[in-house]
């Protein structure tokens, strides 16, 4: 099984995506997402990389009750997993960078929110990754498990690549 | 102890921290409260705010919320009646006797009821205007 972090956009499709959790079996698409975000021009990788090796530093310092209440810090196993998702060619890729925020369960979100798109990924460290995605355009929402959503996110990333 | 709720007029103030703060073009100024910040905490007690009317009453505004905050800490405000839409009851809690008080002790006030589906974390993060950034915030993606 080849991770959803390691594979090359241009291998995704909008119709073939397979996830379990973070992890998914790519298959021959119709739409070739590579090529589809590099319709609109993407900020420079290296910038990109530098804004988020910055930001997971920002939040791995953060301490027990960071919300003055009683937050949990982020689970240091999913810096990994959130670093090699959001380096991946896909995310790359896309115009769209996503947002890190913390959960205060110790979890980590990616948040997208554009003039059209919202879409949150969650990672908890007791619980399967979750989606959240809302399309202005089609007044289309969906939310639960990652795996159970894929067409949503794989629509979502179309259009997060379309979008300037 | 029986708690009374809070007008449906009126407004609550939550505090946000800089990293739960997000760039979202669809808002007035581009930044608003992540949905990750309108969550009962980890030990399952109720969301806590500060009611608008009472921290008037004590001669304060939204400032006062985040006294004592380093910068970049906001101040998101949410109608009560948006709060009531999804299924959230806002209860009185005032704060007393504490070992290190607030201004806006007497305001404290829970919020009571389901926040797991993001859907409704996020219609009532979108419906809550940041009113105060301490100092000046600045984003990382």
């Amino acid at each position: 099984m080849t991770t959803l972090l390691d594979t090359p956009a241009s291998t995704l499709s909008e119709q073939n995506i397979h996830l379990t959790g973070l992890r998914f079996e790519p298959s021959p698409g119709t739409r070739d997402l590579n090529a589809v975000s590099r319709t609109a021009e993407a900020p420079a990788a290296d910038e990109w990389l530098e804004q988020l090796s910055d930001r997971l530093s920002e939040l791995a310092q953060l301490r027990p009750g960071w919300d003055a209440i009683s937050a949990l810090p982020v689970d240091p196993t999913l810096m990994d997993v959130v670093f090699k998702f959001a380096s991946s060619d896909l995310i790359l890729n896309l115009t769209h960078k996503p947002q890190l925020v913390p959960t205060i369960n110790g979890g980590l979100a990616l948040e997208w929110h554009t003039e059209s798109i919202d879409m949150i990924i969650e990672l908890s460290p007791d619980s399967e990754a979750s989606i959240y995605y809302r399309d202005e355009d089609s007044d289309e929402d969906a939310e639960g498990l990652l795996r159970e959503h894929t067409q949503a996110l794989a629509r979502a990333i179309v259009k997060l690549g379309y979008r300037s | 102890m029986t708690r009374s709720e809070v007008a449906p007029s009126d407004h609550v103030f939550r505090r946000v921290p800089p990293v739960l703060v997000v760039s979202d073009p669809k808002v007035p100024g581009g930044l608003r409260a992540s949905s990750s910040a309108f969550c009962d905490d980890p030990d399952g007690s109720p969301m806590s705010v500060y009611a608008m009317s009472i921290v008037t009453r004590l001669g304060l505004d939204h400032t006062a919320v985040v006294y004592g905050k380093e910068s970049g800490w906001g101040v998101a405000q949410t109608p009560v009646e948006l709060l009531a839409e999804e299924e959230q009851q806002v209860l009185l809690d005032p704060v007393v006797a504490v070992e290190v008080p607030h201004p806006c002790d007497p305001a404290h006030g829970i919020v009571v009821g389901d926040k797991q589906p993001k859907s409704r974390r996020e219609r009532i993060a979108r419906g809550s205007p940041l009113v105060h950034i301490v100092h000046i915030v600045h984003i990382v993606p």
